[in-house]
């Protein structure tokens, strides 16, 4: 299917949004996959699903097989999840590997960072070597990685500029959160599902408008007028505000970050990094949320919480990080009869994009200006 | 270890080792092939001991376990691994 993008890069009093097609045309659902998602940096997991050392996550995204491990320095790299040899997965389950990775077909091994240490038998029974295969040439395939704000980024086409160049002006604008980070096991992840395209769920998160009507509960604290938008043309939208209230149990709040500005102290952010991350950071946690894309019309939303400070983590704070928790998902589940109903009316023939408010929808007529630019 | 191997000592290694892999036990699973292997070696069976060396230097890679480094000299020297 073609779709006509002409009137998504217009000005935003004269514009339309992204045609019904962006959200439940299957071919452009693939096209998409490849020019917004795998040629650009998209998070796939997040820091602290891999915490130890040779711990290996393989991950299914969009179709495309990733092994995630942190290696026995440390780092986290991210591979191919396939044996050089006949293309069998590697991995199934996540696990620690404590030696190499083993294909369980006729296994080759590889160490951590992916190179080739064995091809058992690869010469005839009990013949360990053979002077055509050179292993050298042979270790896992690499996917260019970064981690930033506990997510796991990954460029598949291997075709991005620098995660950090793309995103210089995050980076940039964030500085002050650009630090160690402190999880929680046991009350700092959840899982939401969405019937909708993930791009939805992306332009709901980046506007404040839609606050007063689907989050009352925030009219009183954090009113309309109290937020902000943020738009950086073809890296990120969102919004702000300037009356964040850290959560508190009998006067105990959580640590803070170290260094932060006095902008800090009442202030919050919220970034939707395109494609498919959105980022809110505080004085004292940050969260981080991946839209893990199943189909055109099915979005898996990964929610990880992070604290400031390692004690915030420990079990003097659990009833205040229960609060939390319970905060954020209330807040986020509430998001999603919009995200669905948005997603149904795409399913509507005569809706031509729809109209934006000049004022309020920047952040979301940004991204969807980003989108239009990648695809045409 | 076995000095020697009957078919009942070969049952008992075999029912061993499904035990050791059920068990995700790769130590027992390294130790028994490396056993075998050797009493191969020693009664003149090349084929078979690197057939099984290999297998137990596969699996003590796959562990971690220090031993894979004696095991991969052990090949290399009988010019059944690389450098």
């Amino acid at each position: 299917m073609v779709s006509d993008l002409s009137k998504v890069d217009l000005p935003i009093s004269k514009a339309n949004g992204l045609p019904n097609s962006h959200y439940v045309d299957e071919s452009i659902f693939q096209k998409e996959k490849e020019i917004l998602l795998f040629n650009k940096w998209s998070g796939v997991a997040f820091s602290k699903d891999i915490p130890n050392n040779g711990d290996a996550l393989p991950i299914n995204f969009l179709g495309f097989p990733l092994l995630v491990v942190r290696n026995q320095d440390g780092e986290v790299v991210v591979f191919q999840n396939i044996c050089r040899h006949r293309g069998m997965i590697l991995v199934n389950e996540k696990k620690n590997i404590r030696g190499t990775i083993r294909c369980p077909y006729h296994s080759w091994s590889y160490n951590l960072d992916g190179n080739l240490r064995a091809t058992p038998h690869v010469g005839g029974p009990g013949q360990n070597a053979h002077e055509d295969i050179n292993k050298k040439e042979l270790g896992l395939t690499k996917i260019n990685s970064t981690v930033y704000l506990g997510v796991i980024f990954v460029n598949i086409s291997g075709n991005a500029e620098p995660f950090e160049k793309v995103n210089r002006n995050l980076l940039s604008r964030w500085c002050e959160f650009d630090k160690s980070l402190f999880y929680s096991n046991t009350d700092s992840s959840f899982i939401l599902e969405l019937n909708c395209n993930w791009k939805l769920a992306v332009e709901n998160y980046c506007e404040s408008y839609h606050l007063p009507w689907v989050h009352p509960e925030l009219n009183i604290i954090s009113k309309l007028e109290d937020h902000y938008n943020i738009q950086e043309k073809n890296e990120f939208s969102g919004q702000g505000s300037y009356v964040y209230r850290q959560i508190e149990d009998e006067g105990k709040v959580f640590y803070d970050f170290d260094g932060l500005s006095s902008k800090w102290n009442e202030g919050a952010e919220y970034i939707a990094v395109y494609p498919n991350v959105l980022l809110g950071v505080h004085r004292d946690h940050i969260f981080s949320i991946i839209l893990e894309p199943i189909n055109k019309e099915f979005t898996r939303e990964h929610v990880a919480i992070y604290y400031a400070k390692k004690e915030s983590t420990e079990a003097t704070f659990s009833q205040l990080r229960k609060q939390n928790f319970s905060w954020w998902k209330s807040v986020l589940k509430e998001d999603i009869f919009v995200v669905e109903g948005m997603q149904r009316g795409r399913h509507g023939k005569f809706f031509d994009g729809g109209r934006f408010s000049p004022i309020m929808d920047g952040p979301t007529h940004n991204f969807h200006n980003w989108v239009a630019k990648e695809f045409i | 270890m076995i000095t020697s191997y009957s078919n009942d000592d070969l049952d008992i290694a075999n029912f061993e080792l499904q035990k050791a892999f059920s068990e995700n036990d790769l130590e027992t699973v390294v130790n028994i092939y490396r056993s075998k292997a050797e009493f191969d070696l020693k009664a003149g069976d090349e084929k078979s001991a690197y057939f099984l060396m290999t297998q137990a230097y596969i699996y003590a890679l796959e562990g971690g376990f220090s031993v894979a480094k004696e095991l991969k000299k052990i090949l290399i020297l009988a010019g059944r691994e690389a450098l």
